[in-house]
């Protein structure tokens, strides 16, 4: 499995400069962690107003501790961690519940292919039916069209919100299974299941899309 | 999710372990199995060749901007730390 991520050489630079007092550092992280921190607090409390509050009580949490911070994980999964805790909090306090269910997602053990893609019995039971059309070979524009890439942020948007979460952190912001797990308080196994859906979803939205330029 | 051996694995449960494979969350007699059924099968190397493309384009995507307002509000959230600490304000 990953090795435990520690913070980085970049980190222990952000850090020492934040213990300075360095506005800029401190808004540099601002400007990359923001919108994460933003859209976590929301999975658990009432209003976007108050996810904004619990945001920013974990940014002053973060500055208020960063002398005792030891580096046992990288920075950005420390601070993402403090916004989870308090968002928790903050949302029993609230008396909202957010059943680990509800934010991952009923859907968890839906199959990521639709079943009639496989043949049903025989020998072969179990197998492609028809084959899935290989990407290798794709070329990339066709991936990447803005058309596509809107697809694939609405079909983002629409995940549960564990699901998205989990894939924006690894796909988007390309964070390492430990950090996310860590940030999101989520067993490595949780982990691995919702980013799993997440892009088995995806997949399926990007074939749509493949399959419409294909026959436009 | 993990199956004892890797040896009758069809294309159906394949797809569903694409992820622990790739997380390098499989016994080694899965992997084997895993590898020994993509060596044999263009469908499912097709499909992993569909899960690589997705998440290579998903990490063209981009993270939101921050809007002014909640930058200015978190310039005075470090604003009021700073001067809290300056003057000596237990924390």
């Amino acid at each position: 499995m990953d090795a435990t991520v520690t913070a980085s050489g970049d980190d222990v630079e952000l850090i020492w400069l934040l213990r300075q007092g360095d506005e800029a550092t401190f808004m540099s992280l601002v400007e990359r962690l923001q919108p994460m921190m933003l859209r976590v607090a929301r999975m658990y409390v009432s209003s976007q107003a108050v996810a904004e509050e619990v945001v920013q009580e974990a940014w002053l949490g973060v500055l208020q501790g960063i002398d005792r911070f030891e580096g046992r994980s990288s920075l950005r999964t420390w601070i993402l961690r403090i916004v989870t805790n308090i968002a928790k909090t903050r949302g029993q306090r609230e008396g909202r519940s957010a059943p680990f269910a509800s934010l991952a997602g009923e859907d968890l053990d839906a199959p990521s292919f639709d079943p009639d893609r496989f043949l049903g019995s025989g020998a072969w039971a179990g197998h492609w039916s028809t084959l899935p059309a290989d990407w290798a070979g794709a070329p990339e524009a066709r991936l990447t069209t803005s058309e596509t890439l809107d697809a694939l942020r609405r079909a983002i948007d629409a995940l549960p919100p564990m699901q998205a979460q989990v894939i924006r952190l690894r796909d988007v912001l390309g964070w390492t299974s430990d950090e996310v797990r860590n940030a999101l308080d989520l067993t490595e196994t949780n982990q691995r299941v919702l980013l799993h859906r997440a892009r088995a979803k995806v997949r399926a939205v990007l074939e749509r899309e493949m399959e419409i330029e294909a026959s436009s | 999710m993990t199956r004892t051996s890797g040896d009758d694995l069809t294309c159906r449960e394949l797809v569903e372990v694409v992820t622990d494979y790739v997380e390098g969350a499989m016994s080694d007699a899965d992997r084997a199995g895993f590898e020994r059924h993509l060596g044999e099968c263009a469908g499912c190397t097709a499909v992993m060749s569909q899960f690589r493309a997705t998440m290579e384009a998903t990490g063209r995507l981009t993270e939101d901007q921050v809007s002014e307002a909640q930058r200015d509000a978190m310039r005075e959230v470090f604003r009021g730390w700073r001067a809290d600490v300056a003057a000596g304000d237990p924390e």
